[in-house]
């Protein structure tokens, strides 16, 4: 004879009986939390254009610090929305057990098509933070690939965002119609809730979420270095610039120190080769740039060295042409950059010698590396060895 | 009701717009994902939330007023913000080539912060008292 075991009590939406929830600050927190996944999906869309670059599209090299700005805010706004996002799911937690319509085909389909679309939502929403975070402190516990997997998922979050408003669009209009305290209190007062109010509850969700910002946004904005901190760089570095991968991790200490180490400009058949000391004797020039990271860090510094288009006038490369720089590191991602021709001829692309007036140390790239302006860290590409158009 | 429709549309597009990025990517990386994704609502709905929602029955009925309001307010900082910040705070990225990654005392700066939200939430209780002083005690 079977066992029969109580079934476990599951409880019933009415069952959660807060007034601090309610429309009136979902609707509230869920603007808010709308506007940060707006700004961080098109920040995001923009980032990957840069590195994957369309052949059909040109990106401006000016305003030198657009990128510098644009993966800043991608990385503030993903953690503003870490405490809107909990407030917003404990607001709307009870909607997860609201009573399922099973008798009714009809009402069944409906239910599980609005459950269905908001389970994509939420398993998106939190994904695309935890992931962005995890990569904000390059930290990896995922197998899958972050990059294309980010983008991807992020173009699903926002999309089931849109189709999330769409269905619930009538109802938060009426709700920040209404004063967030709306049917938050009895008139006779019974049952006023014991802790907070709701609109304290709002506030502090905003005081949260700016707490959250304040601790990690001096990783770009320099002048609150002092209290991010929780930003992933202190802004320490050689020569006062921070580093995101050491010439030890990219296992090129050996080849970027050899004394017989030349950097070759090629154009077809016509190729010269010039060691430091003779980059070093070439008209040199210096600009004031950000290494903007794609984790979202990002610090300036005044670089110096030889314009990359006096490079390219030695082997007559012609303007506007699209060249290639490599590194003199082995493999990785990113030991190669593709340099579209408007960036190759601006005056502000520099192969770099110097770095705030000290020599180029190893770790930024010592003998030389691509500087440019608007373009992402990853693709400043350290230890040249080799450009070629 | 055409406007919301075209909303909706809109919405169906970009997923379907993810969907065509992501497909793509190979077995491995579906699976590795629709485990975080999965991982990521279980975790939320069925630890998380179940923990807040237990504390906050625990505060509200039975703390006194003037505590549980700035209590509720102080760990909702203090826990949101901390979460935010797990990948420093652990510093798992860290790596010995990378000395300028994750190089600042994030357990200390976690107990100074920490601290602030204390010495706030304190301030609170006793402004908070004194403001409900004038009103009817409820318990």
């Amino acid at each position: 004879m079977a066992l029969k075991l109580p079934k476990p009590p599951v409880p019933r939406e009415e069952d959660f009986t807060s007034r601090l929830r309610g429309p009136e600050l979902a609707s509230r927190v869920g603007l808010l939390l709308g506007i940060c996944f707006g700004v961080t999906f098109l920040t995001g869309v923009w980032s990957h254009l840069y590195q994957d670059q369309p052949s059909w599209l040109t990106l401006p090299t000016r305003p030198d610090w657009l990128y510098q700005v644009t993966q800043g805010l991608h990385v503030i706004a993903g953690t503003a929305a870490v405490p809107l996002l909990l407030v917003k799911l404990w607001s709307v937690f009870p909607k997860l057990f609201t009573a399922v319509p099973w008798r009714d085909i009809r009402q069944l389909a409906v239910h599980a098509a609005e459950r269905g679309s908001i389970a994509i939502l939420v398993a998106a929403a939190i994904f695309q933070l935890a992931s962005g975070l995890a990569n904000s402190a390059q930290w990896y516990p995922f197998s899958f690939s972050f990059r294309s997997t980010h983008f991807a998922i992020g173009w699903i979050a926002i999309g089931a965002l849109v189709l999330h408003i769409a269905v619930k669009l009538p109802k938060v209009r009426d709700a920040l119609g209404r004063p967030i305290s709306s049917g938050e209190v009895d008139p006779s007062g019974a049952g006023e809730s014991a802790g907070l109010s709701r609109r304290g509850l709002f506030r502090t969700a905003m005081v949260a979420s700016a707490v959250a910002v304040l601790s990690v946004a001096g990783g770009t904005v320099p002048w609150l270095r002092k209290i991010s901190v929780f930003s992933s760089h202190s802004g320490d570095g050689p020569a006062g610039v921070p580093i995101n991968k050491s010439a030890k991790a990219a296992g090129v200490t050996a080849s970027a120190t050899d004394p017989a180490y030349v950097l070759t400009v090629a154009n077809g058949d016509r190729s010269v080769s010039l060691s430091r000391e003779e980059l070093e004797q070439m008209p040199q020039h210096s600009a004031e740039l950000p290494i903007a990271c794609v984790e979202g860090w990002s610090a300036s510094g005044t670089w110096t060295g030889v314009r990359m288009r006096d490079l390219l006038d030695l082997v007559e490369v012609p303007a506007g042409t699209t060249v290639f720089v490599e590194s003199v590191q082995e493999s990785g991602p990113f030991r190669s950059s593709e340099v579209r021709g408007n960036y190759a001829d601006d005056p502000l692309t520099l192969v770099a010698l110097r770095l705030n007036g000290e020599v180029l140390a190893l770790d930024h790239g010592y003998p030389c590396r691509l500087i440019a302006p608007n373009r992402p860290g990853v693709l400043q590409t350290k230890w040249l060895g080799r450009i070629e158009a | 009701m055409r406007a919301r429709i075209a909303i909706g549309a809109v919405g169906v597009v970009l997923i379907a717009v993810g969907l065509y990025y992501f497909l793509p990517l190979g077995w491995d990386n579906l699976i590795s994902s629709a485990l975080w994704l999965a991982g990521g609502v279980v975790a939320h709905d069925f630890v998380f939330a179940m923990i807040v929602v237990g504390l906050g029955i625990w505060g509200a009925t039975l703390l006194p007023r003037w505590l549980a309001a700035p209590l509720a307010a102080g760990a909702i900082v203090l826990v949101t913000v901390t979460i935010a910040v797990i990948p420093m705070l652990g510093r798992f990225g860290a790596k010995s080539t990378d000395p300028w990654l994750l190089d600042r005392p994030y357990g200390l700066a976690w107990w100074g912060f920490a601290g602030i939200v204390a010495v706030a939430t304190a301030l609170g209780c006793v402004l908070y008292r004194r403001r409900l002083s004038g009103e009817r005690p409820r318990r």
